[in-house]
């Protein structure tokens, strides 16, 4: 935990009012958002390439962003992703992309606002460890933090030979489970800089389960640059609005623009390696 | 050798002519309890020359053989007035009675135009007798929080830590307490200072013409002085308030000597331990301070002084996390008169501020460990040569430890490792020597030499980067990135890592127009070598400090003012107003989205440029009659600039100046005080100053179904709403004097919702809508406190 967010948590004891202020906004320019995956799964040792382009939009803009659609997205030049008929914005491998080389390169060409771009990302394929096993606990309840009930945990041994990145899903009930702020949906990240080594055996879940919930953990092994993507992200949602905080910043991935109409993408691209694991809790 | 005995008659013509006056030296202080009076004046009527009691009460001034007519005088006390036959050299004593009866209510410490005589400028001292009466948030009577009502100094908002002066951050304060060096002076995250008014004796803020004898800090000094201690009789006071309470007991021991013991705690977190709700039972929310000081006369030339203060925050949070934080400093300091000429003070300093953070996830539990401490010697030779040439001369010496973080399991069940930041070490040394030189009738001068050095010692570890630069721009990516390490350097215990050395010149200088009017100019040179890591406008209690090395270099600043001193001629107004002018190089700012936190190289996250501050100062202050305050205004602006040079990256805002957190273009205070008669008198204060920087978004994109607020880069180029206050207070002491007071204080009388901070999110209302929202710390706070003495 960051102590930003530490201190953030104890200035709220003594933050007395909120107010929605109407705020006069200069907008900047249209930009392309890339949400960019390569999945490979630890099970099939086969990669799926899924991919969503948008646009950014005014702050005081439409609720849900423009898709980019008619996009040239390739993988490695030679795999070509289709977009979803009905899914505009969304593009999708064919066939399986086997793991072969360690690296792995995003091309996209779109138009935003009638000008044409072309962006390219590199990342990097990192192996996942397997979870050694998913188990559940009764917990009573720890005031104000947690309620009673059942919380699921998971068991792996962090590898001690590398620096290793997490990314973590939960679902619960096919649904993300944690929230980043009220209403957000988010996953979180790991990194083992403190625990290397370790035998990790944690809780996953924040709201306590009850009988029947399905849980799937989704663990994904990421590459520190991604791991560093999602802590700015973080970051920038949760700790740069508070009172005396650092400032925000632009946050960019590593979606670079090839030519001069655009800067560089917003989102990024990931090459992840996933293990899955499900538990039911028994009625 | 001709040449020699030249000098030796030209030294022997001056003491002849030297012995023709005679010394008239001694302490002042005040009668009720003997404590020194710090700034007290002495001053020969018939020839118009004076003198002014340093920190320890002493003063001494030269006097012609014959009568003289000798006026003692002090703020608020009876001046008492002697004929004196010199004929020889003279030591008196002498003791100011308080001067209660008087419905006058001077606030600001200030005698007879001493701003118009003084050849202090930028300098601004507040009588905690003062402080007390102003209303403050709870009742809790604050030093800092006073001083930001006077030109000059603010502070980033009402639950920022610190104050900021003349545009400089926080930690560019130098903040003492009988010397003793305190790294955060906040409790209660920034909302009250630790300093507890009952064991307050004096405080002085230096902005600028900072004398030769502070260094360290580059923006202001803070030199608080505990009280010693009743020399006369047993005596205790306190106060009860809703967030705290507190209480002194000060008295002699034995002869010549005193003692002064002061608490203060706040005890929120006990009401709570009567909670149905075992939730709130478990969690704790509180500070104390403990003050400390005893002193004592070992014959008539010796004075020993014992200087304690321990403070603490401590802070627990249900079973997901508990933290505390506090300072632990202690002062021993000996006084020794050589002769009714020559003073010196030596003394050691120990300081030190830790903070303790328990985070207790299941699985992960860990406790995270902070500190700084440094040991410092120091001594220094006051010499009243002549009423010409008052010279000052020391020295000192500071070995700094710095365990910048330690973070370790605390459960045997946690998957967490031992991560163990390397600890630091560092030497900071001082010369100076100063003198103030009377060079006519209206002209004084202080002229000041002080010679800084640091030297970063191992056992560390330090990178060596490609091309030396730790931090490189990525074009690409248009991100900076870590510079590529070519090797490393291990340097063992003891060994010298870096070393700078600086000359630090101070001027001042004081040109007297006539009896009411006076021009004054000053300029120093400073340097900093310590650095509080964050990129936060405010700091937080878990910050760490850090020495300067081969990469983070020492902050440099110059300073220029001119000033302009007026004092009515019946002494009810004073007018002051100043200009400056502040140059900084190697100011730090950090890259974007800086990882700051258990980082051993911060060199990856630093960017340098240059600083500068500049402003106005007015203050009106009407000092007599029953309504007394003043009137304070500042128009300044502070900004830096930082290119990128050797990064190859555009730097921060393009390399562009843009302005600090802390730039507030204007800043007014009213304050007003009204003694209706004993037992009622009434305070007002009404404060308006421009909003704080603060950044926009220029759109908004969805990653992940998360809506993100998206920001172009530059830095600080909007702004918070003004920010404006009215507060009220009235004190009743229903016995007439002070031994009983109630205070009632309404803090933001009018309710205004202040803003502290604005940011931008996703409705919780309304999925994919965007919305501003100001977050408002204090409302209306209505408060009463009891003070007693017995």
């Amino acid at each position: 935990m960051k102590k930003a967010s530490i201190y953030s948590l104890i200035l709220i004891l003594f933050t007395s009012c909120e107010t929605v202020v109407e705020v006069d906004l200069n907008e900047g320019e249209k930009n392309l958002v890339v949400e960019s995956y390569l999945e490979f799964s630890r099970n099939t040792n086969k990669g799926y390439a899924h991919v969503y382009l948008s646009e950014s939009s005014a702050f005081y803009g439409n609720t849900s962003p423009n898709p980019v659609s008619n996009a040239v997205v390739t993988i490695n030049d030679i795999h070509t992703l289709v977009e979803v008929p009905d899914s505009l914005g969304y593009y999708v491998s064919q066939d399986s992309i086997p793991v072969g080389p360690s690296e792995f390169e995003l091309k996209i060409t779109a138009s935003i606002d009638g000008k044409e771009g072309e962006w390219s990302a590199t990342d990097a394929y990192t192996e996942i460890p397997n979870i050694d096993s998913i188990y559940y606990v009764y917990e009573p309840a720890s005031p104000p933090f947690q309620d009673e009930g059942f919380y699921a945990k998971i068991m792996l041994v962090d590898p001690v030979e590398v620096p290793n990145f997490y990314h973590l899903d939960v679902f619960i009930n096919d649904s993300l489970s944690f929230e980043l702020t009220p209403g957000t949906k988010r996953s979180s990240i790991l990194r083992d800089e403190y625990t290397n080594g370790s035998d990790l055996d944690f809780e996953v879940n924040d709201e306590p389960l009850q009988a029947g919930d399905h849980l799937e953990v989704r663990l994904s092994s990421i590459t520190e640059e991604v791991y560093f993507y999602y802590f700015n992200l973080y970051t920038l949602l949760t700790e740069t609005n508070g009172i005396g905080s650092p400032p925000p910043f632009p946050l960019y991935g590593n979606v670079v623009s090839d030519n001069v109409n655009f800067n560089n993408a917003l989102g990024n691209f990931q090459v992840r390696s996933t293990t899955v694991k499900e538990i039911t809790i028994d009625n | 050798m001709k040449r020699n005995l030249l000098f030796l008659l030209l030294l022997f013509n001056t003491v002849i002519f030297a012995q023709d006056y005679f010394t008239l030296s001694g302490f002042i202080r005040e009668a009720e309890s003997s404590e020194d009076l710090i700034g007290a004046n002495v001053v020969c009527e018939n020839l118009k020359i004076g003198a002014t009691t340093n920190a320890y009460g002493f003063y001494s001034i030269r006097l012609p053989e014959g009568t003289h007519t000798i006026r003692y005088s002090f703020i608020g006390y009876v001046d008492q007035v002697f004929e004196l036959s010199v004929s020889e050299d003279k030591k008196r004593d002498v003791f100011l009675q308080n001067f209660v009866e008087q419905l006058t209510e001077v606030v600001l410490e200030d005698e007879a135009n001493l701003k118009v005589r003084s050849i202090e400028m930028s300098v601004n001292k507040l009588e905690t007798k003062a402080v007390k009466q102003l209303a403050a948030i709870g009742g809790e009577v604050d030093i800092i929080k006073s001083i930001q009502l006077l030109p000059g100094v603010t502070s980033v908002g009402e639950g920022a830590n610190g104050f900021n002066v003349r545009g400089g951050a926080a930690d560019e304060n130098l903040v003492l307490l009988d010397e003793m060096t305190l790294y955060n002076a906040s409790h209660l995250f920034g909302f009250f200072s630790v300093f507890n008014a009952d064991a307050i004796k004096d405080m002085k803020l230096y902005k600028g013409g900072i004398p030769a004898e502070y260094g360290s800090r580059v923006s202001s000094v803070l030199d608080v002085r505990q009280k010693e201690g009743n020399l006369n009789y047993t005596e205790a006071s306190g106060g009860i308030g809703l967030i705290s309470s507190r209480f002194m007991v000060e008295g002699p021991m034995w002869d010549e000597s005193s003692f002064m013991v002061a608490g203060r705690r706040s005890y929120g977190d006990l009401f709570l331990a009567f909670s149905k709700d075992s939730a709130l039972r478990d969690n704790k929310l509180y500070f104390y301070d403990l003050n400390m000081k005893v002193n004592t006369w070992l014959g008539k030339k010796d004075r020993l002084f014992l200087s304690s203060y321990m403070g603490r925050d401590a802070f627990k949070f249900g079973s997901l996390f508990a933290s505390s934080w506090g300072n632990e400093t202690i002062n021993l300091r000996w006084l020794h008169l050589f002769s009714d000429r020559t003073l010196s003070n030596l003394s050691y300093n120990f300081n030190d501020y830790d903070y303790l953070v328990s985070i207790l996830p299941e699985g992960f539990e860990f406790d995270w460990k902070s500190k700084i401490r440094n040991h410092q010697l120091e001594y220094d030779v006051s010499y009243y040569h002549s009423n010409e040439h008052q010279i000052k001369g020391g020295l000192s010496f500071n070995k700094y430890d710095f365990e910048p973080g330690l973070i370790a399991p605390a459960a045997d069940s946690s998957a967490i490792v031992t991560f163990d930041m390397r600890d630091k070490f560092a030497y900071e040394t001082a010369l100076f020597v100063q003198d103030e030189w009377k060079v006519s009738e209206r002209l004084l001068v202080k002229a000041g030499l002080r010679w800084s050095s640091f030297y970063r010692m191992g056992r560390d570890t330090i990178l060596v980067y490609d091309n030396n630069a730790p931090i490189t721009y990525d074009a690409s990516l248009a991100q900076y990135t870590n510079g590529a390490v070519v090797d490393s350097l291990f340097y063992d215990a003891n060994a010298l890592v870096k070393s700078y050395s600086n000359l630090e010149p101070r001027l001042s200088m004081r040109y007297q127009l006539d009896e009411s009017n006076s021009l004054k100019a000053s300029y120093q040179k400073m340097n900093q070598y310590m650095h509080l890591i964050t990129n936060a406008s405010s700091p937080t209690p878990l910050d760490i400090w850090a020495p300067s090395g081969p990469f983070i270099k020492p902050l440099k600043s110059q300073q220029y003012a001119l000033g302009y001193f007026y004092s009515s001629d019946n002494q009810m107004w004073d007018f002051t107003s100043e200009l400056y002018y502040k140059s900084l190089d190697n100011v730090t700012d950090y890259v974007d989205a800086a990882d700051l936190e258990f980082n051993n190289h911060l060199e990856t996250e630093i960017l340098y440029g240059k600083g500068r501050a500049y402003g106005l100062e007015l203050m009106v202050e009407k000092k007599l009659g029953r309504l007394t305050g003043w009137l304070s205004y500042t128009y300044a602006k502070t900004e830096s600039r930082v290119s990128g040079n050797g990064t190859g990256g555009p730097g921060i805002n393009l390399g562009k100046w843009y302005p600090n957190p802390q730039d507030k273009t204007h800043d007014l205070s009213l304050v007003a005080f009204y003694k209706l008669n004993n037992k009622w008198s009434f305070s007002s204060n009404f404060v308006y100053a421009t909003g704080i920087p603060t950044n926009y978004p220029e759109g908004k994109y969805e990653y992940e179904g998360i809506v993100v607020p998206h920001y172009s880069g530059s830095r600080n180029q909007e702004r918070l709403e003004n920010y404006h206050r009215l507060d009220f207070a009235a004190t009743l002491r229903p016995r007439g004097n002070d031994r009983r007071e109630w205070v009632f204080s309404i803090y933001n009388i009018y309710n205004r919702k202040n803003a502290s901070s604005l940011y931008f999110r996703e409705s919780e209302d309304f999925a994919g809508q965007t919305e501003a929202v100001k977050l408002s710390i204090f409302p209306i706070v209505p408060s009463v406190s009891y003070n007693f003495k017995f």
